[in-house]
């Protein structure tokens, strides 16, 4: 056990991986002028494996795992634990920290958008990467049913059975980008809606990702009406599809994936600043309402300058502007590991300034030879 | 230190000697979102139309360039300002290449005239798709309507209040006397008056006009305008402190060289203050930069530049100052020269000093991040000089191992200096992204950029520990560092242009690339035949 530690903490396994990251990073950054960051980011860095073409190579994590396990062994040295090296163990300690912050980072983060048009509110985010499929139940007037499916299980041929749903779902062809071409022949009555009229075409993924059209093929069973049969939905669609089942009406809509947050936001005023005479904007700004329990928190989100509440924070990412009004859009991000970075970065500048003052006055001056 | 304080002393004794009155030259304008003196305007004008900031031919500068046409639009349009440098371009307007290529208003309105089906359809379509014939005729259609409408470009008016936000007008704009509020009427009378004075040639008058105009400013727009402000920068147009700092830093290395030749100690001395007077003149044209804009030193492409240059010479004379061997001054006046050199081919871009969008709008972050990761580019490029040092030392002189083992060992302490600077910057850099997009990296290619420079000088301390590399591979190592830099710090840049990239970003594509051929091909090349030296050596 000992000497497979000590085989870990080689140094010159660091060497070799951190080449290999170089390699990736290298290629995974070439790579997002082609496809785009969120695809390039997803392939080489946030996966386990990544594919040079036909061959799989180990992917940013493994590569970082490796990495840790590298340094973790290192600390088990016992030819680290001088007084001269401190800021060494200093360093080391604090990138192994950034490194654990960095899979706290990938595993439990989310991000999000919220959208909000003037004078608007809104109690959740949408994850612009992920769709889902919702089933809401309209037949009270004064609250909705929501039962949603998210992505990961929309793959085809799955077949789906929610508790809270009186019918079997199968998912026939899902595909995170698509186009509807129209049938040359129209079909009978077990195809509903869109179904009936086009065909669903799966399409290569858009370079941003937000811009994907997802769409999706499935089949209602076990209501025995004539609501079962085979529906087809797409994301944006502006008809929306309904269906009706003994006494309960439905809507269902293949959406942006949606989370719930614990309170609401209201945009009050969202404003652009340019530099006087130009183009070149100056700041964005969005003045809310933080509206928790029915009492409502006048807040400013800046640029640089977010609104942070629970877990969530707030920041203020994009607009749009149409006639109707003004829309701002909030970039959310609800992440645990983000205080990692500070703390570690804070060590890490602390060792190697140490080490610095320990090392440098003997590498600067001409003499060093004597004492090496 | 008695040579340092005598050195400041004369350095800020320059400073004071710009005690002068406010002149038309310094008259306010905003333009591209500030308040600018006239003189930048003018300067920047005529780059966009003539390609230099003052008129050569006549040895006119550009205020006065700018002035004439203003006082008398019927000489100014004589002029020849419009530079063609494309024979293509100035075929198709039917006009005659000549020998200087510069042609006067009325040749190019009627050239333009002519070509006006093609201009309409070159403004109808996007951007990307224009050959680069077309592209430059749009630029020149954009640069005549400019000239020609000079006028309504030369936002001269202050608004009627106090807010720095609010737009200036143009006397263009001004719909009739009534709607300017007094003290605005007094401004521009008092303008228009030096200039018809300055038609007359009435010297008293003009002298009369400009100082009722500073009076009218110095009363009622104190808060809107810094005078003084203004001055300075007419002052920093004027002085060109980085060419003078290139002219010593050249001078440095030309005296080091000389030292060699004949030896002696004392014109190494002087060498090296005049690598010191010329990089307080760098210095000292930073910190104007600095107080004219009210920001921190780097906040684009061309300032960045200016400081990394700034931070290498700063190594490199503190590097003379320990070793006294004439390898700081060697290695500060070329990369000083150097630096200054791309400088001055990226301000041909326009007003160096312009403003920033709103996401780089913050002094805080540009003063910690960006500048601690400008100061790990620097040091990282010392280092990679270092490297060209070692490996030139270790062909020319293998036998002297005990100096060369010197260098070795102060190119890797400079190597921990930059990779302390790049990851501290680094980690500010994605604390910063946290701050203002929520999330501490994002894989983005300037984020990936910066940490390859990082992980290349881990890399390297880590090979060295392990032994896998010696004093050559070292320094291979660190010449090839200098192309991860130029990566990281231009390659982004092209990354995303990508399309457009016409013009002088397809320059700096080619110009990247040579580089990184060179330094790929010098690292290798110089590599094998020091090892091949070594061995002979010790044979």
């Amino acid at each position: 056990m000992r000497s497979i530690i000590r085989k870990l903490g080689n140094p010159k396994i660091f060497v070799f991986t951190i080449m290999w990251m170089m390699i990736l990073v290298f290629v995974g950054t070439i790579a997002q002028r082609d496809m785009g960051l969120y695809y390039a980011q997803q392939q080489y860095f946030s996966n386990w494996l990544a594919w040079f073409g036909p061959i799989p190579v180990p992917g940013g994590r493994l590569t970082m795992l490796v990495m840790f396990l590298n340094m973790i062994s290192l600390l088990f040295r016992h030819t680290l634990w001088q007084m001269k090296k401190v800021g060494i163990i200093i360093v080391h300690m604090g990138a192994l920290l950034l490194l654990i912050g960095g899979g706290i980072t990938a595993w439990f983060s989310f991000e999000g958008n919220m959208v909000l048009d003037e004078g608007g509110e809104s109690n959740f985010i949408v994850n612009s990467q992920q769709s889902e499929l919702a089933f809401i139940n309209t037949t009270q007037p004064d609250y909705n049913d929501i039962t949603s499916l998210p992505e990961k299980i929309l793959k085809n041929r799955n077949i789906l059975n929610p508790t809270d749903l009186p019918f079997t779902i199968e998912i026939i062809q899902f595909h995170s980008n698509a186009e509807a071409e129209r049938r040359t022949q129209s079909k009978g009555d077990f195809y509903h809606g869109l179904a009936k009229n086009f065909l669903l075409l799966p399409k290569e993924n858009e370079k941003e990702a937000e811009m994907n059209r997802a769409g999706i093929l499935f089949k209602i069973s076990d209501t025995n009406t004539d609501a079962d049969g085979i529906y087809s939905l797409f994301l944006g669609q502006s008809i929306p599809q309904t269906l009706q089942v003994n006494d309960e009406s439905y809507t269902l809509v293949l959406r942006r994936e949606r989370i719930y947050l614990p309170f609401a936001i209201e945009l009050l005023d969202f404003k652009r600043v340019l530099h006087p005479g130009t183009t070149i904007p100056k700041s964005f700004s969005s003045e809310v309402n933080l509206i928790e329990n029915d009492i409502p928190r006048r807040v400013m989100i800046k640029m640089n300058e977010p609104l942070r509440h629970k877990e969530y924070t707030f920041f203020q990412a994009s607009f749009s502007q149409s006639d109707s009004g003004e829309t701002s859009i909030l970039a959310v991000v609800k992440n645990y590991g983000r205080l990692f970075p500070y703390i570690s970065s804070l060590i890490m500048s602390f060792g190697l300034l140490i080490h610095l003052l320990l090392q440098l006055p003997k590498l600067l001056s001409s003499k060093g030879k004597k004492r090496a | 230190m008695k040579k340092v304080v005598l050195l400041l002393s004369v350095f800020l004794s320059t400073f004071s000697l710009f005690s002068r009155d406010f002149d038309y030259r310094d008259i306010p304008v905003q333009d591209g979102g500030r308040i600018k003196p006239l003189d930048t305007f003018a300067r920047n004008q005529l780059l966009s139309i003539y390609g230099k900031r003052s008129l050569k031919s006549e040895d006119v500068p550009a205020i006065d360039w700018l002035i004439d046409l203003l006082a008398d639009p019927h000489i100014g349009f004589k002029q020849k300002v419009f530079k063609l440098r494309n024979p293509e371009v100035v075929q198709s307007l039917g006009l005659e290449w000549d020998n200087i290529h510069t042609y006067s208003y009325h040749e190019i309105l009627d050239g333009l005239e002519s070509q006006r089906e093609l201009l309409i359809q070159i403004h109808a379509k996007p951007v990307d798709e224009l050959s680069i014939i077309e592209s430059q005729l749009k630029e020149l259609h954009a640069n005549f309507q400019k000239f020609a409408n000079m006028w309504w470009h030369l936002k001269i008016i202050p608004p009627i209040s106090d807010n720095p936000e609010d737009s200036w007008i143009s006397p263009w704009e001004v719909e009739s006397e009534q709607a300017l509020s007094e003290n605005q009427r007094n401004l521009l009378f008092n303008f228009l008056e030096y200039l018809n004075k300055k038609l007359q040639n009435d010297t008293l008058g003009m002298d009369m006009a400009m100082s009722n105009y500073y009076n009218e400013l110095n009363t009622n727009y104190s808060i809107l305008i810094d005078s003084h402000r203004l001055k300075l920068e007419t002052w920093y147009n004027e002085a060109n402190m980085f060419y003078i700092s290139l002219a010593f830093y050249i001078l440095a290395f030309l005296l080091l060289g000389f030292s060699w030749v004949t030896a002696p100690i004392l014109l190494k001395k002087i060498a090296y203050f005049s690598l010191i007077i010329g990089f307080l003149l760098h210095g000292g044209g930073l910190c104007l930069r600095m107080y004219i804009m009210q920001r921190p030193p780097v906040t684009t492409l061309y300032e960045s530049i200016i400081f990394v240059s700034f931070i290498a010479n700063l190594c490199a004379i503190i590097l003379e100052y320990i070793r006294k061997d004439g390898l700081g001054i060697f290695i500060g006046s070329i990369s000083g020269a150097i630096f200054h050199y791309i400088g001055f081919k990226y301000s041909v871009d326009g007003d160096t000093m312009g403003m920033l969008v709103a996401v780089l709008n913050s002094n805080f972050w540009l003063a910690t991040h960006v500048t601690t990761i400008t100061i790990g580019y620097g040091t990282s490029l010392m280092a990679g000089f270092m490297g060209h040092i070692y490996l030139g030392m270790a062909i020319l002189y293998p036998e002297r191992t005990s100096s060369l083992k010197e260098i070795y060992n102060n190119t890797f302490g400079i190597t921990l200096m930059a990779l302390f600077f790049s990851l501290f910057g680094t980690i500010l850099g994605g604390i910063w992204a946290d701050q203002s997009w929520g999330r501490f990296w994002g894989w983005d290619p300037k984020e990936n950029g910066a940490m390859l420079i990082c992980m290349w000088h881990l890399m390297m301390i880590h090979m060295r520990l392990s032994g896998m590399v010696k004093g050559p591979g070292f320094a291979l190592g660190m010449v090839l560092n200098n192309i991860i830099v130029a990566l990281a710090w231009f390659g982004v840049n092209l990354l995303s242009v990508g399309l457009h990239s016409y013009g002088f970003a397809s320059g700096i594509a080619i110009n990247l690339g040579l580089f990184i051929l060179f330094e790929f091909l010098f690292g290798i090349g110089a590599y094998f035949w020091a090892n091949s030296k070594q061995k002979i050596a010790i044979k």
